[in-house]
């Protein structure tokens, strides 16, 4: 996949958080997101 | 990631959710959450589809060996934080980015790391949800 351009729709995703749930990315929602992607554990 | 933490009120005026993505084993994350202290989302995907997803590829060593990275690495050393040695599944070559989006689900600023230095600042991140940027919040 090529990189993501502003104005583009985010790919939704599911992962599990650090409770082990599922955290959903929808596209609609009332809050702004930022994600950020690890390089690695830090 | 340590900038934007500290700025994360600032974040949560703007109506902001940060969430922190890594290719930790999800038994891992609750143990890196609380050592970090961080006190939003933070998600494993062990298999980097997410990561591919949004177009994160591994680099070169030439771009991790960066001299803004190896001065990076120096300069938290300095401020005591421990480097660590890469850990058992851990890939030095993945690259990280940070992505906002907007409330309807678009892309508003998509920042490809170049180098293990390379990361937008909490100000500019900031400055992209302003409500003078763009239509950010009011």
């Amino acid at each position: 996949m090529g990189h993501l351009q502003p104005g583009d729709w985010a790919p939704e995703f599911e992962l599990a958080d650090q409770d082990a749930k599922p955290y959903r990315l929808k596209l609609a929602d009332t809050r702004w997101r930022l994600l950020i992607f690890l390089r690695h554990r830090h | 990631m340590a900038e934007v933490r500290r700025r994360k009120e600032a974040f949560d005026e703007q109506h902001c959710t940060m969430v922190i993505v890594t290719f930790l084993p999800v038994t891992e994350l609750a143990a890196f959450r609380a050592q970090h202290h961080l006190d939003f989302p933070v998600l494993g995907d062990p298999d980097r589809q997410v990561y591919r997803l949004y177009g994160l590829q591994r680099g070169t060593w030439r771009q991790v060996l960066h001299p803004r990275g190896i001065g990076a690495y120096w300069k938290a050393w300095r401020r005591g934080i421990p480097i660590r040695r890469p850990h058992g599944g851990d890939d030095v070559l993945q690259l990280g980015g940070d992505f906002l989006i907007d409330p309807q689900g678009r892309i508003r600023l998509a920042h490809y790391s170049h180098d293990p230095a390379d990361r937008p600042s909490a100000d500019q991140l900031l400055s992209a949800l302003s409500p003078s940027h763009g239509d950010g919040p009011r």
